[in-house]
């Protein structure tokens, strides 16, 4: 490959508090414009911000969640510029002293594991949100979103690939689902990513990087990060110069553009916010933090391909959500085998929720009674129809597999006159068939097979079935 | 005697007693505005109805009997920096000429549930930005001592207003001596409290680490009286102490006084006018003839205070003050052609000189190049000048200072010099940066009849030290009056 | 004083105050004189003396994550001089950053 790509992240990712980050107006999307405003987020005279608990311990989760170092004192800053959605002409952020320092996230390449360094999280403001060209000659403001607490992950330029960067970039999202921190609606906007990109001839130091920002899809991201290395590579194969600079990525067109360059304005004159005391994160309540994440994706997903015999591109999906991996490992507990159980999540279950997004939330399925059936399969005292059968019933009122078998006739016919006899009724109802198959015809044995199997309902054991039918044919 | 000119806890008592009612003390308050007001100046905003419906809103509480503040039913005047809800609040500017704040400070909001009554707002310096109460654009505060002096700034309407009677007290706010100069330069009381005492929520920024409310009184009681009603932790002011309550005004009448004062070297050099000098001595005797004893202390770094304290003010005032934008409150440009004229016009028309000045400056010290140098420099300074106060109060209770190198100076007399006007603070300062409480008490006249203020600054929290202190000066002093010349000529015709 | 005046005109930037000539000249000489005196400053040693950014003693000044509503929204948008559909004007803006 003639150059090499070098890529960083900046991820802001909007906190999942109740209410903004200094003020107790509530967090929440899709309100009416300026409902959920106050003398504080809205900057007025005389308004002082009081830091909202949460912000802070979900921000330490969340780095404790990418093994950062949490800073025993840390502070707020205000980073002044002007523009229509920051009310105050300043954020509130951290310059010096972020929260979160030194930390790295694990991703899987295909199995291959690469680390990617996190050289800071720091706790900030979000602003709010313009309208553009919604009247003539101007735009309108909402402040809703302002002041909702956000962090922003800012990676060490570790990433050597578009497709590393958004495998990095989900890696995060996951792990920001799994503490809580963030419900990384990226449609939304509550997770947004700048990838910060050079390239370079190997072994030549790092290259002239630009900036695209605020990327919200996961493969936007990736489609950027490639379009942006081939659109470099070309400025220097063609002798030119890559100038720094930040980029509009506009993923329709599939193409980014220039920003207006803002060099000269870009002095933030940060200072240390007077309004706001300083953060000292004693070892109790960092502990008491700590013991607040659960084990993470990527853990899982090494488990369940060493300790349980999951493919890898199954355990992946599995471990997307939290909510999903809890379920498969409270099945997979219950019903005692691992891979049938995951074998239904990656086929049924993973159907349901394609058809539904919040399938999982509104049904009566959990882990729980998805194991009990599985155990009933894997006991083969149910069918895979009735097993499809109960797992309707249960997403849609719950209750007790066990119950449902009893209630609906389904366990499995072991009966051998019953089976024998509607072996017998089949044969004679068939003779062509039958005679077809003494004269070597090997196919007409599946079709008597399934004409014996519609007689028992489906509900008895196929071997069982099958062994009979072929002993009745040979007799 | 004229009610005006009565005390909080004069009025206090006479309410009480039903001698009189706050509706007769507001509406003789206002009386008196409407007359004097347009002599000082002190006035920005008047709001008679809303005062009538507080005081009878008082009266029925005062008639309910016994359980009401001693602030109930007195009438009060409120710096035009501190947010009134209903009430505009201009902090003097062009800026927020039109802005009605939907809330109040909290400390207003103490008041009123105290039962004070609201008479108006007070004038000032824009924004709090300056000494002299010349830079306001509803036009100069005049002192009651002499209308071709100023008031002191920024909190010039409050002390003249205090000093010529419109009201019975008033807040106003100091940032770097701008409740104590204009004390002392009218001859009333003034304190400043110790960083985080009194909530600032409400207090419209100017540079918030230094920025503090205070009581502006006729006396000392009256100050003890009003700290009483404010003082306290404020959940809306995450710098707000958490501590608990201290009663202000009980037991400042003390028959000795064992306590250390300390007079530092660098307050009393050649710059200091000899008539605040020696009333300033003179005081420091009473304290002594009180049991007091006093010693001599070095703050090396007080050449550095006037720097240190105008980088720091400035740099927070410049971002302090970018939410003027034009867009959600204050004076907006209409017409803009685009957004860089709305903030830039907006901005330059809604800000007078001083102001613009100063964001300029701390704009400057902020600056990437700068910030190590200047910004970050008079930070290490200020906590030189900390350290030298708190090695002081090892050895005494109190620092004794002027509260200004000299008396109430003429109109226009430093406008054209901004440097000339920033030096003056040199006393006040030191208190503002190392967040220490300072007391401004009236100790004498100069020559012309001109009145000097003493300024006692003690250890954090030690109001009520500063109060006693101030108390026994006061006992020997008497309280000062401006003459009413305006007054009787008016009366006369 | 020319120089002074490109300084000025670069903080006036960054401080979006748009300054008339007659302004610039006036702050110019201002800043001059001031940062003149100022420059005493930079020759003090501070070695041993942390910035110091506050001057209360207080840290971890945190509320509960509790919804709070202020009320008076009428009361907030009602101080904007241009408000239409319930939001704050501004004139067009196009460059997202
Ligand atoms: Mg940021
Ligand atoms: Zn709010």
């Amino acid at each position: 490959m003639e150059y090499e790509v070098v890529i960083g992240l900046e991820i802001h990712a909007e906190l999942k508090t109740a209410t903004k980050m200094f003020c107790g107006c509530k967090n929440e999307f899709g309100a009416k414009p300026n409902t959920l405003v106050c003398p504080v987020c809205l900057g007025m005279p005389g308004a002082l911000p009081v830091m909202n608990m949460a912000a802070v311990e979900y921000a330490v989760r969340a780095g404790l969640a990418m093994n950062c170092k949490i800073s025993s004192f840390s502070k707020m800053d205000r980073k002044n510029y002007f523009y229509p959605d920051l009310p105050k002409a300043y954020q509130i952020s951290q310059y010096d002293l972020p929260l979160c320092t030194d930390g790295h996230v694990e991703i899987d390449v295909n199995g291959k594991y690469k680390r990617i360094g996190i050289e800071r999280i720091h706790l900030e403001e979000d602003a709010g949100k313009l309208i553009h060209d919604a009247i003539d000659h101007g735009s309108l403001v909402d402040y809703n979103r302002c002041g909702v607490p956000l962090i922003e992950i800012v990676s060490r330029p570790d990433i050597s690939s578009p497709e590393d960067a958004r495998i990095f970039l989900e890696t995060v999202k996951t792990i920001l689902e799994y503490t809580g921190v963030s419900d990384c609606k990226m449609q939304e906007g509550s997770l947004r990513a700048d990838v910060n990109l050079s390239v370079r001839r190997p072994g030549e130091p790092m290259g002239t990087r630009t900036e695209m920002k605020n990327i919200n899809s996961l493969h936007a991201v990736q489609r950027a990060a490639q379009a942006e290395a081939k659109r470099q590579a070309a400025v220097i194969r063609s002798g030119g110069r890559v100038i720094q600079e930040t980029r509009r990525w506009d993923d329709a067109r599939k193409e980014s553009f220039p920003l207006r360059s803002k060099e000269e304005a870009m002095d933030y004159r940060f200072m240390p916010e007077p309004d706001l005391v300083p953060l000292v994160i004693g070892q109790e309540w960092l502990e008491e933090i700590r013991r607040s994440i659960p084990e993470l994706a990527l853990s899982r997903v090494k488990r369940y391909i060493d300790d349980l015999g999951i493919p890898r591109y199954d355990a992946h999906l599995i471990t997307q959500s939290r909510f999903l991996a809890d379920m498969f490992e409270t099945a997979a507990a219950a019903c005692g085998n691992p891979k049938l159980v995951s074998n239904w999540i990656m086929t049924d279950i993973l159907r349901r929720i394609n058809e539904d997004k919040d399938f999982l939330a509104a049904s009566g399925l959990d882990g729980q009674n998805l194991g009990r059936v599985m155990l009933l399969l894997d006991k083969g005292e149910i069918t895979p129809n009735s097993a499809k059968e109960i797992l309707d019933i249960l997403a849609r009122e719950g209750g007790d597999p066990d119950a449902i078998t009893e209630k609906k006739g389904m366990r499995v016919q072991r009966d051998q006159n019953l089976i024998a006899r509607a072996v017998e009724e089949v044969i004679a109802q068939n003779p062509k068939a039958a005679a077809d198959y003494r004269a070597g015809k090997e196919k007409s044995f599946s079709f008597l097979m399934g004409k014996a199997m519609a007689a028992l309902k489906g509900r008895a054991d196929p071997v069982q079935v099958r062994e009979l039918l072929l002993r009745r044919l040979k007799e | 005697m004229s009610i005006q000119d009565l005390t909080i806890k004069e009025a206090s008592e006479l309410l009480r007693r039903r001698k009189v009612s706050s509706r007769e003390l507001t509406e003789s308050a206002l009386d008196r505005i409407r007359r004097e007001n347009g002599r000082i100046n002190a006035f920005i905003t008047v709001c008679d109805d809303l005062a009538l419906s507080q005081a009878d809103a008082a009266d029925k509480r005062l008639a309910g009997g016994d359980g009401a503040s001693p602030l109930c039913g007195v009438p009060m005047g409120i710096k035009d920096s501190i947010c009134t809800r209903g009430v505009r609040t201009t902090c003097a500017s062009r800026m927020l000429e039109q802005f009605v704040p939907p809330y109040n400070a909290t400390a207003v909001e103490s008041l009123l549930a105290s039962g004070s009554v609201l008479l108006g707002k007070l004038n000032m310096d824009e924004f709090g930005m300056g000494s002299s109460s010349e830079f306001s654009i509803f036009g100069s505060v005049k002192n009651p001592w002499d209308t071709g002096r100023v008031a002191g700034g920024s909190s010039g309407g409050p002390a003249a207003a205090v000093a010529s009677g419109l009201c019975c007290f008033a807040l106003g706010s100091d940032t770097g001596g701008s409740i104590r100069q204009p004390a002392s330069f009218c001859g009333v009381v003034g304190l400043k409290p110790t960083h985080g005492l009194i909530s600032r929520y409400g207090l419209v920024a100017y540079a918030p680490s230094l920025d503090q409310i205070g009581p502006i009184t006729s006396d000392v009681t009256d100050c003890a009286l009003v700290l009483d009603a404010i003082a306290g932790h404020d959940p809306r002011d995450p710098t707000s102490a958490n501590r608990e309550g201290e009663d202000y005004s009980q037991g400042l009448n003390r028959d000795k006084l064992p306590i250390r004062v300390g007079l530092p070297r660098e307050y009393f050099g050649p710059e200091l006018n000899k008539d605040v000098k020696n009333a300033v001595f003179k005081a420091v005797s009473m304290l002594e003839e009180a049991g007091s004893s006093t010693g001599e202390v070095s703050f090396p770094s007080t050449e550095h205070a006037i720097s240190a304290f105008y980088l720091i003010s400035s740099a927070e005032a410049s971002t302090s003050l970018g939410r003027y934008d034009g867009i959600r409150f204050g004076y907006r440009k209409t017409g803009a052609k685009d957004l860089e004229e709305l903030y830039q016009l907006s901005r330059s028309e809604g800000f007078g000189r001083e102001v613009k000045r100063r964001i300029l400056f701390g704009t400057h010290a902020l600056s990437a190049v700068y910030r190590d140098k200047l910004y970050n420099k008079a930070l290490r300074i200020r906590r030189m000048i900390a350290r030298d106060f708190s090695e002081a109060f090892e050895s005494f209770d109190v620092i004794v200072a002027p509260a200004y190198p000299e008396t109430a100076f003429r109109m226009g007399e430093k406008t054209g010099n901004p440097l000339k006007m920033y030096l003056g603070d040199i006393y006040n300062v030191g208190a503002n940066l190392a967040g220490l409480p300072a007391l401004v008490v009236p100790c004498g006249l100069d020559r012309r009849g001109l009145p000097i203020g003493i300024q006692l600054i003690g250890k954090p929290f030690s109001e009520k030290l500063l109060l006693r202190a101030g108390y026994a000066i006061e006992k020997r002093v008497g309280r000062l009056r401006p003459p009413r010349a305006g007054e009787e000529s008016s009366e006369g015709g | 004083m020319e120089a002074d005046r490109k300084l000025v005109r670069k903080i006036a930037a960054l401080a979006m105050l748009g300054l008339s000539g007659e302004e610039e000249a006036e702050f110019a000489r201002d800043l001059n004189i001031i940062m003149g005196y100022m420059n005493r400053l930079a020759e003090t040693n501070t070695d041993g003396f942390e910035p110091m950014e506050h001057v209360v003693p207080l840290i971890n000044v945190l509320r509960q994550d509790i919804p709070e509503g202020f009320g008076d929204r009428n009361g907030l948008i009602g101080c904007a001089a241009d408000v239409r559909d319930d939001c704050y004007v501004v004139p067009s803006v196009v460059d997202d950053l």
